[in-house]
């Protein structure tokens, strides 16, 4: 069976369309929004230490007897990483969703 | 990639010999893929794109002045693919990812029932090399197949985290969609290396394989060179 350009856009879109809901936004907006727009609306979600560095919130090195150097509290640490994979997803699929369009342009 | 992996590598390269892989067949690939993808209006800006491999892999590999496009790095990694998939002997494979893996993909093609999970690689299979004269023979399952639970069942999985990673319960469904006896591989498991950093429980490569351990009957290793390899074996 050959490649189903439509079938592989439309979960692409699904799976977009999820993530602007997670971030506040209209999915409906898809055509017209833009990655930036999106983004920032993903950063906006969640504020860790990088943020709010003039909050003078209290941070630790959490495995600091090993000598890793991660410096922060456990939730910023989280929180960080919730949004790396957060914009990781939003990016990976915004990056599918041209190629898929792209495939689909050839006719 | 410093001089120390350099050597490391080199070294390594004089011990092993392989059944069919050949870098050189993935980087020609590449470079007819970068070709086709310059032709897209793609926005490749740091902010749109990020540093994520997915993106930039086949401008890498198809550049010549590329330390990914010269070094024995990538063709070693990849033998694990092909060591494990010899030592299964599957009759069923799936595969997602063949144009990062294409001399793998065309061992496959050539030795087993082999099935792609249609998306961007399949599409640059069809388009982008369909003048390598490989007579393709395979069957495809979409996403929504997997979401749907209508994978069917396979003897050796071959995927990467990118299939999965915006929901690393659809690791399940391919677990499911192992035969007893079965062999997965998944590749690009380590997130950039933060698998192995302080806050690796907090990645989802860390929740990923705690899903697939929850899962009985199946045994789970990892290899940590380069993007990080897991194999899963199915009782």
């Amino acid at each position: 069976m050959a490649h189903d350009a439509q079938g592989n856009l439309s979960y692409i879109e699904k799976q977009l369309a999820y993530f602007m809901l997670l971030v506040g936004l209209n999915p409906e907006s898809l055509d017209s929004i833009t990655i930036d727009e999106i983004l920032t609306a993903a950063r906006s979600l969640s504020k860790i230490a990088t943020d709010r560095n003039n909050e003078s919130l209290p941070t630790i090195s959490i495995s600091e007897e090993q000598g890793d150097i991660f410096a922060g509290a456990p939730e910023d640490v989280l929180l960080k990483n919730q949004r790396i994979f957060l914009i990781l997803n939003i990016r990976r699929f915004w990056y599918w969703r041209q190629l898929a369009i792209g495939a689909l342009s050839r006719g | 990639m410093d001089d120390n992996s350099e050597l490391y590598y080199s070294r390594l390269e004089k011990l092993v010999k392989y059944k069919a892989l050949e870098i050189q067949e993935t980087l020609d690939a590449s470079t007819k893929i970068n070709n086709y993808l310059l032709t897209l209006p793609l926005d490749k800006r740091r902010e749109a794109v990020g540093r994520d491999l997915m993106t930039w892999f086949f401008e890498v590999f198809s550049a010549e002045d590329s330390a990914w496009n010269r070094s024995f790095v990538s063709e070693y990694t990849s033998s694990y693919v092909e060591m494990l998939y010899l030592a299964a002997r599957p009759t069923k494979t799936l595969m997602s990812n063949p144009t990062f893996n294409y001399a793998i993909a065309k061992l496959m093609n050539s030795s087993t029932d082999l099935t792609f999970i249609d998306n961007y690689h399949l599409d640059y299979i069809e388009h982008c090399l369909a003048d390598d004269n490989v007579s393709w023979n395979y069957a495809t399952k979409t996403m929504q197949d997997v979401e749907n639970d209508a994978l069917g069942s396979f003897d050796f999985i071959f995927i990467s985290e990118y299939d999965v990673f915006h929901d690393v319960a659809l690791i399940t469904k391919f677990c499911n969609a192992l035969n007893a006896g079965g062999t997965m591989v998944l590749s690009h498991t380590n997130d950039d290396l933060r698998a192995y950093a302080a806050e690796s429980e907090y990645t989802l490569s860390y929740e990923m394989h705690q899903v697939i351990k929850s899962i009985s009957g199946l045994s789970v290793y990892h290899i940590p060179t380069a993007p990080g390899h897991t194999v899963v074996i199915k009782d």
